[in-house]
């Protein structure tokens, strides 16, 4: 009989206090050495299935479990947890909550830490691991002063030094930008040409076209297809569409056709001039991580979605929390309808939706979320009504926003900028990890809050996004707007460029 | 404290944490104005031996300053201002101490020798395991806080420290809850990630930064003890 790295048999699994099981009756039979995506909407089963996987269903999660998990023609079935890490690596989403240590090298010595290796041993392994995923210059360093990107790729060496034969990435490029996505491809590749089985959960797919021997499609916690390379990568763009899978390709992606002349009603709403960052005389310690920003003029008119681009470090957060009235800019002229704003007075009018919709809801229901802040007048409980039936969360109005799941948060977020009638808002990252559905909804939330006379930025990585939301893109670098032009057909591929390139300068090292 | 040096400490941190809680300790019975003195200049050198001048000169001129108070405060009529003075002093006498001696442990100190200490010591997963994810945790919260205050300032919230005074539930609402919801969700994270590397018990770990006593670390173990026990004969002769 033929080993295979990953066998389940018949495998079912329903989390505690869930009424549907998360995932039913699946055989799924992986071959040593495949590269293998994993695909399908949010809520498919897809986490549940890697967790099967990499023991931590049934071992951490608390549910009910039935059928069989082989790992290398082993039955698991007796296996304890720590049993799985040796021959399973585990890479999740969020690397920001993946380390235990404090700093990189302890961190990826910990695996072997675990398994009791002698000394040597467990640095030996570490040193290789630094120098296979190729971050030998984070050696030593400490794991809060890292990027998304590396801190990922340390917690990709971390695995690495257990020398497992499978590693499970579980969304690995949701929290990336559009450069460390390319060097995660990189890494992949690595793993894929030392013969480690590979499987992928995964929306943005395109990074993964060169690498996959094989897709697997879940819907509603069962395999629905597997296909293999041929018939993966020759899939129509509506098959994509169906399967909720961002493209392959994006080359050959188009913008979305939308009016690019500007409205007859459109107004001039926010117009920056000369407006330039830098500290004042006592740099407070939690501003070391804020850019700078040289001089940046541009205009913005209502019903606008404006896309801002640039590497980290490049400035893009500090002009939007300069333009919200969270920094205060050194010199220039900030002004709304072409009435200058000082920085107190933009609190409110111009809105930041950060990325974390949790750092931004405070409230003990949806509802009183909206009474929060001294800026709403007594509650107006028929305003407050209107806003969130519009942004359909009023049959949600006595639920706990913790409760709520993310596109959820994020519309109770933009139901605050609602409120405050901000004319401006900006969005960070809207679509970090979000399946082609959801970031099409998010699209189309943001078309109609500009529909709406106001002017939309987003900060975002997301090329699909921004080809199916911007009218226009500011490419930031070194705290300066050097380029700002309309998205069309023929600057898409500009975008894309932008985007491939990151800076020439990284601002961070 | 020093994050990433690997370099041996010149002390173990074992010894250190025997100090440092043998001398705050100490310092809590120090009621004669000698014997606090003593005790107070006793962990300053301590501090000048680990080089460790800022911290040294802000506290001790804190010190001082009391003290040169509480020398004069019989030159004082008023009673309440008098009261206050001697209740502060008494106050300050022992927090300096302790916070040099905080320093003194920040300073000698590093984080993996540290949990290496805890390793030596078989300090129980329960005790152990929760310090861990402490060191890993504060770093964070820093930024969380930063967050959480930028986006209550963008909803017109004020967070100044009158509005602490004057709202404090509501304060606590905005500020500790979201940190501790979001905690939570990374701490589960935090779990998953590290059982699925193999963690179980810390005391079934590799020691990585092997400690063994050195004649360094016997001498300032007994010289603190035999500090300590001259100076509990001088404050309860």
């Amino acid at each position: 009989m033929k080993d295979y790295a990953v066998e389940l048999r018949e495998v079912s699994y329903q989390y505690q206090g869930h009424s549907q099981p998360a995932i039913h009756g699946i055989d799924l039979k992986i071959e040593k050495g495949s590269f293998v995506l994993v695909s399908g909407a949010s809520g498919s089963g897809k986490t549940t299935l890697s967790r099967c996987i990499n023991g931590l269903v049934p071992h951490f999660y608390e549910g009910t479990f039935s059928g069989e998990v082989y790992l290398n023609g082993r039955n698991t079935g007796d296996y304890a947890l720590r049993d799985f890490g040796t021959i399973v690596g585990s890479v999740f989403q969020d690397p920001r909550s993946q380390f235990f240590m404090t700093d990189t090298t302890n961190e990826i010595a910990f695996g072997c830490v675990n398994m009791k290796l002698p000394r040597e041993e467990v640095w030996q392994r570490t040193k290789d691991s630094l120098e296979k995923i190729n971050i030998s210059k984070l050696t030593d360093k400490s794991l809060f002063q890292l990027s998304s990107g590396e801190m990922q790729k340390v917690s990709i060496a971390s695995c690495y030094a257990m020398a497992p034969d499978i590693y499970v990435f579980d969304e690995p490029s949701a929290n990336l930008d559009f450069r460390a996505i390319m060097e995660l491809h990189d890494v992949l590749s690595e793993l894929k040409s030392e013969g480690k089985t590979v499987i992928v959960l995964e929306h943005r797919v395109f990074y993964l076209a060169d690498l996959l021997d094989r897709m697997i499609f879940l819907e509603d916690g069962v395999i629905r297809n597997d296909f293999n390379r041929q018939e993966t990568l020759s899939l129509s763009d509506g098959d994509l569409r169906q399967l909720e899978l961002r493209d392959f390709s994006l080359d050959a992606l188009m913008p979305c056709p939308r009016p690019t002349a500007l409205q007859e009603e459109s107004r001039l709403t926010l117009s920056l001039s000369h407006v330039s960052f830098a500290y004042g005389r006592r740099k407070r310690r939690s501003e070391a991580e804020v850019a700078l920003l040289h001089d940046v003029s541009f205009e913005a008119y209502s019903g606008e979605i404006i896309g801002i681009i640039g590497d980290n470090g490049a400035g893009k957060t500090t002009l939007a929390k300069l333009c919200c009235g969270l920094l205060k800019e050194s010199a220039g002229i900030i002004s709304i309808h072409e009435k200058q704003l000082p920085q107190k007075k933009r609190l409110g009018q111009i809105y930041f939706v950060m990325q974390d919709s949790d750092y931004q809801l405070f409230g003990d229901s949806v509802l009183n979320e909206l009474r929060i802040g001294a800026g709403n007048k007594s509650s107006n409980d028929a305003e407050n009504q209107a806003i969130l039936k519009k942004l359909s969360l009023w049959e949600k109005r006595e639920n706990h926003p913790a409760a709520l799941s993310r596109g959820q948060k994020q519309r109770l977020t933009i139901a605050g900028a609602l409120k405050a009638d901000s004319r401006v808002l900006f969005f960070d990252e809207p679509t970090s990890g979000l399946d082609r559905g959801n970031m099409l909804r998010v699209a189309a939330e943001l078309k109609s809050l500009a529909r709406e006379s106001r002017v939309v930025f987003v900060i975002t990585h997301d090329y699909e996004f921004i080809l199916a939301a911007c009218h226009r893109v500011l490419y930031l670098n070194d705290g300066k707007i050097e380029q700002d032009f309309p998205l069309t057909e023929n600057s898409k591929d500009t975008v894309l460029r932008l985007l491939r390139k990151g800076g020439a300068s990284s601002g961070q090292d | 404290m020093l994050l990433l040096d690997k370099t041996k400490p010149a002390l173990d941190p074992r010894i250190v944490g025997f100090v440092v809680i043998l001398l705050g300790t100490t310092a809590m019975f120090m009621n004669k104005a000698m014997t606090a003195h003593i005790i107070c200049a006793v962990a300053a050198v301590y501090l000048l031996a680990a080089k460790s001048y800022k911290p040294l000169a802000a506290y001790l001129t804190i010190y001082i300053v009391v003290a040169l108070l509480m020398a004069n405060v019989d030159k004082i009529h008023n009673t309440s201002a008098m009261l206050l003075i001697v209740s502060l002093s008494y106050f300050v006498q022992k927090l300096v101490v302790l916070l040099m001696m905080g320093s003194f442990f920040v300073r000698m100190t590093t984080i993996p020798y540290v949990l290496s200490a805890m390793q030596h010591m078989k300090i129980p997963d329960a005790a152990a395991v929760p310090i861990m994810v402490a060191l890993r945790f504060f770093p964070t919260i820093r930024e969380d806080y930063h967050s959480l205050k930028d986006s209550l300032r963008i909803r017109k919230v004020s967070l100044s420290p009158l509005q602490f005074i004057i709202h404090p539930v509501r304060m606590v609402e905005y500020l500790f809850v979201p940190i501790l919801m979001k905690s939570l969700r990374t701490s589960d994270e935090l779990a998953a990630s590290a059982l699925s590397r193999g963690f179980e018990h810390m005391n079934e770990q590799t020691i990585l930064y092997p400690l063994k006593l050195k004649t360094l670390d016997y001498l300032v173990g007994t010289l603190s003890m035999l500090i300590v026990a001259i100076l509990f004969y001088l404050q309860f002769k």
